[in-house]
């Protein structure tokens, strides 16, 4: 289910990115040389999704402050300079509600699982979730996290 | 006729979205509410006459679902057409949001011109064609 999962958010990250961003990224492979490191002084925003239904996890988002500024002002349609931080939030959260949407709609297109609100947070670790998916665009780079909760006994 | 349209979304991004598609399909001369969720929606109602209500599902203190529960039990909102527009797709909730009392349903992404048809079809044709627009927003998605 893990790569499942993983795998349909990647692809709802292309669609939801091109349609509604209007922008490309291409997922990072695992054979890719490793990118240069972010400048230290790069702000990344992250967010998170809670859902349940046949099985429940969180679904995480992180995208640095340029990326998001570029994403916010396609999603707008015009330049929004200065932009503010409420507005950037609200598109990080809009996308990983879209993201987060489709992915569970592909998953299971009969029942329905829930979704909760998205949440800005702090940076996930690679090391704590179950999946990561890494995509390059021209701005920045876009990381995405699944970790799925255990089943109750 | 201009029509007052009232857009209930928790995300302020998506209210100014919402907005500049409603502009794109042929609406320029609407007037637009803003809520962030159902209870301020339903405050709002009161208060204004709306033609239409555009909602998002997931809210925050009331969802979309249990205000279109509400505007069902109130004499003087129970006939305003209430368009549901989310990311929830399975077929189950859809069917619960029509079986509620709305009156359309958009999945995200949408376009312009699915806002259009399902407007066109529940208010009629729009004769605001002259304000396309007019603040020059470029918006073709």
């Amino acid at each position: 289910m893990k790569k499942r999962l993983i795998q349909q958010v990647t692809n709802s990250i292309f669609e939801v990115m091109e349609t509604m961003f209007f922008l490309t990224v291409e997922e990072q492979q695992k054979s890719d040389p490793p990118l240069q490191a972010q400048p230290v002084s790069e702000e990344i925003k992250a967010c998170s999704i809670k859902f349940s239904g046949s099985f429940s996890g969180t679904i995480f988002l992180e995208i640095p402050m340029e990326l998001l500024k570029t994403m916010t002002e396609n999603f707008m349609g015009q330049d929004l300079s200065p932009l503010s931080e409420e507005y950037m939030e609200g598109t990080l959260k809009e996308a990983l509600n879209m993201i987060a949407g489709n992915t569970l709609t592909q998953i299971d297109k009969t029942s329905y699982m829930g979704l909760g609100i998205p949440d800005i947070t702090t940076i996930t670790s690679p090391e704590d979730v179950d999946e990561t998916a890494i995509f390059n665009t021209e701005n920045g780079t876009i990381t995405a996290h699944i970790k799925l909760n255990e089943p109750e006994q | 006729m201009s029509f007052s349209i009232l857009i209930v979304d928790d995300s302020l991004p998506m209210r100014g979205v919402l907005k500049k598609t409603f502009r794109a399909a042929g609406y320029g001369g609407a007037s637009f509410l803003e809520a962030e969720d159902g209870q301020q929606a339903l405050e709002m109602l009161k208060g204004n006459w709306i033609d239409i209500v555009i909602t998002d599902f997931n809210m925050p203190i009331m969802n979309g679902l249990e205000m279109i529960q509400k505007m069902k039990e109130h004499d003087l909102f129970k006939n305003i057409p209430v368009v549901v527009v989310t990311t929830e797709g399975s077929q189950e909730k859809i069917d619960e949001f029509i079986e509620q009392g709305a009156s359309g349903y958009i999945k995200k992404p949408f376009t312009p011109e699915q806002i259009k048809e399902l407007l066109i079809q529940l208010l009629g044709e729009s004769t605001d064609e002259e304000e396309i627009d007019t603040a020059g927003d470029q918006f073709d998605f």
